[in-house]
């Protein structure tokens, strides 16, 4: 084994060497990241106007009724949080759609209040949105707006019913007194609509916020990268070194036991520099997550030692990579392309509950995958056991490989 | 000490590129392989090296069998691959550091084959600013870490300028001297007159070959 603990030695020392450089680079490109995440998690959190979808409002909206409406919506309703109807012409309005000020606008045609009062729906507000806007965002707008001209609708055929019924039996002196009635107790079932069901959001893909999710993708597509900036470790290793260190009894085995070690422990110290900087931003308060509160720099303590075995199956993986290939712009350009496909499919840019079912059936068992449950499970303060299970079984056999494919670069000389 | 090789083989799937190696060395000499690119002396050097295993045969030294007793093998037995074996980020003391513990490194550089090898006077510099010839000294240096009586050479002194080759050479001399077994797979004619038996490798075989100096005649032969 001496001869083990000399090689794996002389490998720390190479890593050594590279650390400052590798350092300066993780550090740039995670500092640069950070901020962008820092700024974005801000902004979104900033104002409750920034979450609001602009519905903007296009054509004769001057109608005692109409406005009366717009403004127990805009001011009085629930989904004043949520919506919000600036009053525009239409080519304001098709301007702001363009430019995404809005997210859609609806044409309320001049005679909309005559149809309502005459009973009938033939002149029916039309709804304008942008291309690429049929996701949740579109169809929700879509169905908003027909909820509201449904109500308006509904609510007009009814007051007229019961006041041609009055008229009927004779109660012409009550009319007026009932029609304000059931106008208000219209009003009053629409203002609280909130009480027919209770909308409770868990977040993201495994229960995750937005940041959470941002927060753990970045970390795992860091992960996975990582490799590309080790690629000098890996460039100038030469067949005469290995050849030579077999016939003296360190074989493929320990060879590849001594520079994984050592590329670990290369990896990890690059981790804890960006977890030291992490462990800055979190005392200055510039990030928060719901789940750390009181406790940021412990559970980020925890984070990183929960990111040991997850590190530790993506330097196996990345080291296999660098056995498989061997000139320098191959190495890196498939380190990067097996990084930004795992980090994909696993749903570090995106939540994986986006994909086919397919999709995140394979993303979730792929290395990147049980590395993003690992994680979410940490900043929810859990552990999943399963994710590492998986995550040794990787490291297992991505080591058993590397030893395979080190042993025929040795025999083939 | 003497070496004594018999019916080694080995095929690369179906090409048999050594099919019945045999030769013997005493204490002492220097033996030369000779033989055209591809004929198979990188391979029996390695497979004596330990760094690949032969088909069939046997290697002997004193009666023990290296193939079998690779703790031995690693005692006595030095090898120096056609690719310098070093560390291209580390410099010559970290590279010697590999095969040396601290102490008999110091030794060796000041009064043993590493001063003789002439390493001290670069001690500090990193591998890839080295020329050649520190290279290949620097390679032997760490062959013969283990004070091997054997040294398995792979073309000791490919492109280099001939005042390397003369430091290397001395040393060679020295080794041989000293009581050591010196295997040089080589084309260098220079190299040729340090051998004492010198062999052609051709189809697999191994044949007999009086270096008498005339490379036409060893061209002929060869071709």
């Amino acid at each position: 084994m001496s001869g083990f603990y000399t090689y794996l030695s002389v490998q720390i020392r190479r890593a050594r060497k590279l650390l400052p450089a590798l350092m300066a680079a993780t550090v740039i490109m995670f500092g640069c990241v950070g901020v962008f995440a820092v700024l974005y998690l801000n902004s979104d959190a900033r104002t409750e106007d920034s979450r609001r979808y602009r519905i903007a409002l296009v054509g004769n909206t001057t109608d005692t009724y109409l406005g009366f409406g717009i403004s127990a919506l805009s001011q009085l309703d629930d989904s004043r949080f949520a919506l919000e109807f600036p009053v525009m012409t239409e080519p304001q309005a098709r301007r702001a759609l363009i430019k995404g000020d809005i997210a859609a606008y609806a044409v309320v045609p001049d005679d909309l209040v005559d149809a309502i009062v005459a009973g009938s729906n033939d002149a029916p507000i039309t709804l304008v949105g942008a291309t690429g806007q049929k996701g949740i965002t579109g169809i929700l707008v879509e169905e908003l707006t027909k909820v509201a001209s449904t109500l308006v609708l509904y609510s007009q055929n009814a007051i007229y019913a019961m006041q041609d019924v009055m008229w009927e039996r004779g109660m012409q002196d009550k009319v007026s007194v009932a029609t304000d009635d059931l106008n208000l107790r219209l009003i009053d079932m629409v203002l609280n609509r909130t009480q027919i069901c209770d909308l409770e959001i868990l977040g993201l893909s495994s229960g995750l916020s937005t940041g959470e999710h941002l927060f753990s993708g970045l970390l795992i597509f860091y992960l996975l990268l990582a490799g590309i900036f080790s690629c000098p470790l890996f460039a100038k290793r030469n067949g005469g070194t290995m050849r030579l260190m077999a016939s003296k009894g360190v074989g493929a085995f320990r060879q590849t036991a001594g520079e994984y070690l050592a590329y670990l422990s290369l990896n990890l110290c690059c981790l804890l520099g960006v977890f030291l900087i992490l462990g800055a931003v979190f005392v200055s308060g510039a990030v928060r997550f719901a789940g750390w509160e009181g406790g940021d720099v412990s559970a980020l303590f925890g984070l990183y030692l929960q990111l040991i075995p997850v590190t530790a199956a993506f330097s196996a993986m990345q080291f296999l990579l660098y056995e498989l290939t061997t000139g320098v712009v191959s190495s890196v350009l498939l380190q990067f392309l097996c990084g930004i496909f795992m980090a994909y499919l696993s749903g570090c840019f995106y939540p994986s509950g986006m994909f086919p079912d397919v999709l995140r059936k394979i993303g979730g068992t792929l290395p990147s995958g049980r590395a993003l449950a690992c994680v979410g499970a940490q900043l929810q303060g859990e552990t999943s056991l399963w994710a590492e299970a998986g995550l040794f079984g990787y490291l297992a056999v991505f080591f058993g490989i590397s030893v395979f494919v080190r042993n025929c670069r040795i025999r083939r000389g | 000490m003497e070496i004594e090789l018999s019916g080694i083989q080995k095929a690369y799937q179906r090409k048999k590129v050594l099919k019945n190696v045999s030769l013997t060395a005493k204490q002492g000499s220097c033996v030369g392989i000779l033989g055209g690119n591809g004929c198979g002396k990188s391979t029996l050097l390695s497979i004596l090296a330990g760094v690949q295993k032969a088909d069939g045969g046997s290697f002997f030294c004193d009666g023990e069998d290296l193939f079998k007793n690779t703790a031995l093998r690693n005692s006595v037995l030095g090898y120096v691959p056609q690719e310098n074996p070093l560390i291209e980020e580390l410099n010559a003391w970290d590279n010697l550091r590999l095969w040396y513990d601290k102490k008999t490194l110091k030794q060796e550089l000041d009064r043993g084959v590493l001063a003789l090898l002439g390493i001290g006077a670069f001690l500090k510099v990193p591998v890839h600013r080295m020329s050649g010839g520190m290279k290949k000294r620097l390679s032997i240096g760490c062959a013969v870490a283990a004070n091997p009586g054997i040294l398995l050479l792979d073309e000791p002194s490919a492109a280099l300028d001939i005042v390397c080759k003369e430091k290397i050479y001395r040393y060679f001399e020295a080794f041989k001297n000293g009581g050591g077994i010196l295997l040089l797979a080589t084309h260098d004619m220079q190299e040729l007159a340090l051998c004492d038996q010198c062999y052609i490798l051709r189809d697999g075989s191994l044949t007999c070959y009086e270096y008498d100096g005339d490379i036409h005649r060893l061209a002929g032969i060869l071709s």
